[in-house]
């Protein structure tokens, strides 16, 4: 049988690498966008049958119960998630607007949970699944500028290791994986002189490739992944360490 | 509906791994949680779980869930409800 995944986000960086590499394994991919449709459909096009994307705000709650019963409808059940959809609002503090806070946590926190809750009872069902939650190395160490996505990625990992305690009983595994900077339209909004900062602190000297992540999200759902869960694994090039 | 309750006496013991008690030793009335049968929040997850796959009926939430689980009765009266 063919694994269903679903993949948040699945237009551009981290989310697309996971849907071409998850694609490229023989997995049946659904994935979510917002309003990217034409990277929605020329990913369908070179991805081929198994690839298909549908339209999602998931910071308009509503929305998700009956979108996902659409996407199970028209492609079958899925078994495992994974919640990469996610916005960044990088503001000083003081001087951001509390919509612009509320609109990060909406989508990155609220609609991941919402999303999470109605896919789970079926994973339970079938005593069988895997969800990863992307977080980031600014959920774990803070980055000035991103208490709103710091706040609501901590938020996540938190929620990770709950869910993960929650399900064990039931063969679901739940992990979060933690990039640090990754090559992707996201950071190319940082000014060069910050990303110099950043590169000063990665052992690595380099930035990652969303590709590298996809590696990780992909042996999260693999069978040779089995006796994990709660975990976050960080992908850095040693930024953190424990 | 005493076929109904006998039905979910069954699927108590069975999905909750009871062994060795038979649903002559659940009363209807008798209350599922604390006292009782003495379950406890792992084991009503469990018997939502096993409900929604045998009568396709939903328990979404805790207030509800909490009003449904109370006793057996309860519980056939809201699937046949349900069921209509």
């Amino acid at each position: 049988m063919t694994e269903h995944v679903l993949v948040t986000g699945g237009t551009r960086g981290i989310g697309e690498a996971i849907v071409r590499k998850l694609a490229g394994l023989g997995y049946k991919v659904s994935f979510t966008y917002k309003m990217d449709d034409a990277s929605a459909r020329e990913l369908e096009e070179q991805l081929g049958d198994s690839v298909k994307g549908f339209e999602l705000d998931q910071s308009d709650f509503a929305l998700i119960e009956p979108e996902l019963s659409k996407i199970v409808s028209h492609r079958g059940e899925i078994h495992h998630l994974v919640n990469n959809a996610g916005i960044a609002k990088d503001a000083h503090f003081v001087l951001q607007a509390q919509s612009s806070f509320d609109e990060v946590m909406d989508v990155n926190l609220k609609g991941t949970v919402i999303v999470t809750r109605q896919l789970v009872r079926d994973m339970m069902h079938r005593r069988q699944g895997r969800i990863v939650n992307m977080i980031s190395s600014s959920a774990i160490t803070g980055l000035p500028g991103q208490t709103a996505y710091a706040a609501s990625k901590g938020a996540l990992l938190s929620f990770s290791k709950a869910l993960a305690l929650e399900l064990a009983r039931y063969g679901i595994m739940v992990n979060a994986v933690a990039p640090g900077l990754i090559e992707t339209a996201m950071t190319q909004e940082l000014p060069p002189a910050r990303i110099d900062k950043f590169l000063a602190n990665i052992p690595m000297g380099r930035m990652g490739r969303a590709e590298e992540v996809a590696h990780v999200v992909a042996f999260l759902l693999s069978p040779e992944c089995q006796y994990m869960t709660g975990q976050v694994l960080r992908l850095d090039g040693g930024m953190i360490m424990a | 509906m005493q076929q109904l309750e006998q039905e979910i006496k069954e699927l108590i013991i069975e999905r909750l791994n009871l062994e060795g008690m038979s649903a002559d030793e659940i009363e209807s009335d008798a209350p599922l949680f604390g006292e009782g049968l003495g379950l406890d929040s792992i084991d009503s997850l469990e018997l939502v779980l096993g409900i929604e796959k045998k009568y396709g009926v939903k328990i979404q939430d805790e207030e509800l869930g909490r009003q449904v689980l109370s006793s057996v009765a309860s519980l056939a009266e809201f699937i046949a409800k349900k069921r209509g």
